[in-house]
């Protein structure tokens, strides 16, 4: 699905912030970025996307350069879920969704399959009942899960979620990680930067681990997340302990913190 | 586009068609509007006062409207900044300016009046340009740096054509005053015939950009993943706002407010989607600037107001009143 050859990020500021990063994925993984502020993992999302282009190195989406997809095409195979998103204009969220179908469109009028579509995605995120709020007015996670029904009515093969169980509370965060999943078992591929260990734990299939713009681990989350890197890398102690059920619990300790 | 939103740019059609007739048929030579089909047919008494001076008039205000609605509510969308009025932002300043160095500095010698809009699109492209740069920090634009940028715009577009006052003669002069108080009273259908080519290439630049600016009110980078070429769009907008307001301004002058309220008010009445707001404020503008020619010309007959007095008059309340409408709606969503 992704390939991702040698890639490095040079900022205009000449900095450094993606150094020699190689990664395939294929298609139907639910993989996660993980690191600390500043590793790199957005960076590195952005690329995927194409709305930054590698200074070293290549990416390739379904055995094709990405240089040489045009936007409109990339847009019907891959989508994007931005970490921040502002609104200039006071849209419903039913209009927001129905932009996920820009790509399909060519300049003509929505039809009534569009729409029925964007109600579905809607539906998907049970967020039916903010079709005709306001976007402006919405709260964080209630904007959240409208951006993510805009990001499915692009009907993407691969999406690229940035930190997009930020705002949710316990129970969304759960039933947004859980539509992943059964995403994922639809073949879909999701690439995600997460910051909460133990979700990442919980659903995701493959986790890369960035430190300082370098892929520093990659693997399983159990192979991953073990005390010394998660230590060396964060610069905090972690707790961490599998339940009888086999489930991974890490917890950051403040004592390394003092 | 839903019901109401179709309805609302046929309401706004037959007030624009409304309106021209009743400004054509109301001045110091009153004709009775029934009359007009006879008057026009028969080529009767009022025949050369219609021809000559009411419907270049309208027409000219029609146009002048149009384009400062379509390219107010075009900017807004590309700014993504609800205050981005061509005049606000220093754009007609800067049309203006071209137009009045090309007076003073002897263009109209070489090349009559064509060179005006030309001269006056060069200079708002190039202010837009500037304004582009200046207000983008990091993929947002900053709403303060650009009206700060646009305050110093007018004041040095201000300065320029005042210079351009001091090096004036009597019949440059004439000209001049003519930009810095923005009117319609050049209306005449040679003016209409140098204006309309750029107005109409400006517009058909603009007019096909609604969905893209719809991608593009997510902002850049989120209108790029949604398969938007945002630098081609950028082009455009900055190159078709440029083209249809330099003609806008050098037939008429700066005549602020259409561009800031009337997409307001198509946004209010029917929604922010762009492929109703672009076709509404022009429409909308057409309608507001001829009633508001209309006012500027009858009211203190048989002298005339400046026709920016009027709009500002007419827009402002109708703007407060939706927006603490809109305001109450918000809270009460």
């Amino acid at each position: 699905m992704l390939e991702i050859k040698k890639v490095s990020y040079q900022a205009q500021s000449l900095k450094w912030l993606v150094r020699n990063i190689s990664l395939a994925v294929p298609a139907g993984q639910f993989l996660c970025i993980v690191g600390p502020n500043g590793a790199g993992k957005s960076t590195l999302l952005r690329m995927i996307s194409n709305e930054l282009v590698p200074t070293e190195g290549f990416i390739r989406l379904k055995h094709r350069n990405l240089r040489d997809y045009d936007p409109t095409e990339l847009a019907k195979v891959r989508a994007y879920l931005a970490q921040k998103r502002d609104m200039a204009f006071p849209f419903r969220a039913l209009q927001i969704v129905l932009l996920g179908r820009h790509p399909y469109l060519q300049g003509r009028k929505e039809s009534s399959h569009d729409v029925l579509f964007a109600q579905q995605q809607l539906q998907r995120l049970q967020s039916s009942h903010l079709a005709e709020r306001v976007y402006l007015t919405l709260s964080g996670g209630e904007s959240t899960r409208v951006d993510m029904a805009r990001v499915l009515s692009q009907e993407p093969e691969l999406l690229l979620l940035d930190e997009p169980t930020n705002h949710l509370d316990p129970y969304y965060q759960l039933e947004l990680l859980e539509l992943c999943r059964s995403l994922v078992n639809e073949q879909k591929t999701i690439i995600a930067v997460m910051h909460d260990l133990n979700l990442v734990a919980q659903y995701a299939d493959r986790v890369v681990l960035l430190s300082e713009g370098r892929l520093v681990l990659q693997g399983q989350p159990n192979e991953v997340f073990q005390r010394e890197p998660l230590r060396e890398i964060y610069g905090v102690d972690f707790d961490i302990w599998q339940n009888s059920q086999g489930r991974l619990h890490i917890m950051p300790v403040a004592s390394a913190v003092a | 586009m839903k019901e109401r939103e179709t309805s609302l740019l046929s309401l706004l059609g037959l007030g624009l068609v409304g309106i021209a007739l009743i400004s054509a048929t109301t001045g110091a030579y009153r004709i009775d509007p029934w009359q007009l089909p006879q008057i026009l047919w028969n080529q009767s008494e009022g025949f050369a006062v219609l021809l000559h001076i009411r419907f270049p008039r309208v027409v000219m205000a029609g146009l002048v409207g149009a384009v400062l609605g379509l390219t107010g509510a075009t900017l807004q969308g590309l700014f993504r900044n609800p205050l981005a009025d061509p005049g606000l932002i220093g754009i007609s300043a800067g049309a203006g300016l071209g137009a009045a160095l090309w007076i003073v500095l002897g263009g109209t010698a070489l090349l009559g009046l064509w060179g005006i809009p030309f001269a006056a699109f060069l200079m708002g492209g190039g202010v837009t340009w500037c304004l582009w740069l200046l207000a983008k920090t990091e993929g947002t634009i900053s709403t303060i740096t650009l009206l700060l940028a646009g305050i110093a715009v007018n004041s040095l577009a201000g300065a320029g054509i005042g210079i351009m006052t001091f090096l004036a003669d009597d019949q440059q002069l004439r000209s001049l005053t003519f930009w810095l108080l923005g009117s319609l009273t050049g209306g005449t259908w040679e003016m209409i015939g140098i204006a309309i080519p750029f107005m109409l290439v400006g517009a058909g630049l603009l007019a096909q950009l609604a969905p893209a600016l719809n991608a593009l009110s997510l902002g850049e980078s989120e209108a790029y993943h949604l398969g938007v070429s945002t630098e081609i769009i950028k082009k455009r907008v900055i190159l078709g706002s440029a083209l249809a307001v330099g003609a806008a301004v050098s037939v008429s002058g700066g005549i602020g407010f259409i561009g800031l309220v009337v997409p307001h008010l198509i946004r209010l009445m029917g929604s922010p989607d762009h492929r109703l707001v672009l076709p509404g404020s022009a429409l909308g503008g057409a309608l507001l600037l001829i009633a508001a020619d209309l006012l500027a010309r009858t009211i203190v007959s048989p002298a005339e107001m400046p026709v920016g007095t009027i709009t500002a008059l007419m827009g402002t309340p109708l703007f407060l009143w939706l927006l603490w409408r809109f305001k109450r709606e918000l809270s009460h969503a």
